[in-house]
């Protein structure tokens, strides 16, 4: 390869984001991320939203249960299907989890203040399943963008809940 | 990974801010270079930097230790900034609208190579997304073959040929 070349790539590495802006976007950042922890809700368990799901209506044990099971299907889903993409899975994981952190965060305030209705709760349930079904599917899927499309699928049926909770 | 990534990410992992913003200090400037050379715009670089460690953060729970270093994980998140960004934009960005090089020590450097360099970036716009990325790593970042591997999520003699593909490109656009 043409030295020259190589010496001119070297030297791009001189290229650097303005120090003010960056400094400016450092604090920036640090402020939107202590935003984030402070309007983020208090974390529970799983066992905490079982323990009070049992204390409550037995309908609800299944759909913590499911609950349960995206959580353990898409962690496995994400981590050891797909090889060939693990860092796209990696980020996707991410977001699903906290998906899914955030709706049991939810439903466990939720039954506490016994807001849902019995037959939303069964409708939210059926909801649950289908979404366990389709990060199952991902996980089983060899075609990465097939997989994908099935994480998606989740994510959609948690946006679906997140609007039907809302309403409620 | 080097012990004191792993102490900072597991410190962000549980809330502390300011060890991220050790982990920004650290990464920005190399992550910053890689998306301004892929969209050219000084601006745009910055911001989607910007949007980079706000999702790196956001996910920070969901990295894993084993496997791959945090470094390739946040090209990853960049990456995948970046081709949402085009996909949004959906429109060719002419290279005659592509904003001035300006490197750290601008005033020092004179213009006949100055010329170069902005020859150089502008020709390394012009290739694939892949052949831009092995260029920015083995030649900006100094990756090794296996680091550019994991970050690309390739095999390394899939990385040699990439190689040699991207650079015999680079040279032609450049000599056009």
């Amino acid at each position: 390869m043409n030295k020259d070349l190589v010496k001119i790539l070297s030297e791009l590495k001189s290229i650097a984001p303005d120090a003010d802006y960056s400094a400016k976007l450092r604090n920036l950042l640090l402020a939107e991320i202590n935003t984030d922890k402070r309007t983020a809700p208090e974390r529970f368990s799983l066992a905490d939203v079982l323990v009070a799901v049992y204390s409550r209506r037995p309908i609800y044990v299944i759909a913590a249960t499911a609950f349960a099971l995206i959580l353990i299907v898409s962690s496995s889903a994400f981590y050891t299907v797909n090889e060939i993409n693990k860092h796209d899975f990696v980020v996707k994981a991410g977001e699903v989890n906290n998906s899914i952190q955030v709706k049991l965060d939810e439903i466990k305030y939720l039954l506490g203040s016994k807001e849902i209705d019995y037959n939303k709760s069964v409708i939210i349930q059926t909801m649950l399943l289908g979404a366990t079904e389709d990060l199952k599917k991902a996980s089983e899927e060899k075609d990465t963008n097939k997989s994908l499309e099935k994480i998606k699928s989740a994510q959609e049926t948690l946006y679906k809940i997140d609007v039907l909770l809302q309403n409620k | 990974m080097l012990d004191g990534d792993k102490n900072l990410i597991e410190r962000a992992i549980g809330g502390e801010a300011e060890a991220f913003g050790q982990l920004y200090d650290k990464y920005q400037s190399g992550i910053y270079r890689f998306i301004y050379l892929k969209v050219g715009l000084r601006e745009e670089a910055e911001d989607l930097t910007h949007q980079v460690f706000l999702k790196s953060w956001r996910n920070i729970s969901g990295y894993n230790f084993r496997g791959f270093p945090f470094s390739s994980w946040l090209y990853s998140i960049a990456k995948n900034q970046v081709i949402d960004y085009y996909r949004l934009k959906k429109e060719v960005i002419k290279l005659e609208s592509i904003a001035e090089l300006k490197t750290e020590n601008d005033s020092q450097i004179s213009l006949d190579k100055k010329t170069d360099l902005t020859r150089v970036k502008n020709a390394i716009l012009e290739l694939n997304d892949e052949q831009q990325s092995v260029i920015i790593f083995r030649f900006i970042e100094d990756f090794s073959i296996s680091e550019t591997a994991l970050a690309l999520d390739k095999s390394e003699s899939a990385v040699k040929l990439l190689q040699h593909r991207a650079v015999k490109n680079l040279k032609k656009i450049i000599d056009e």
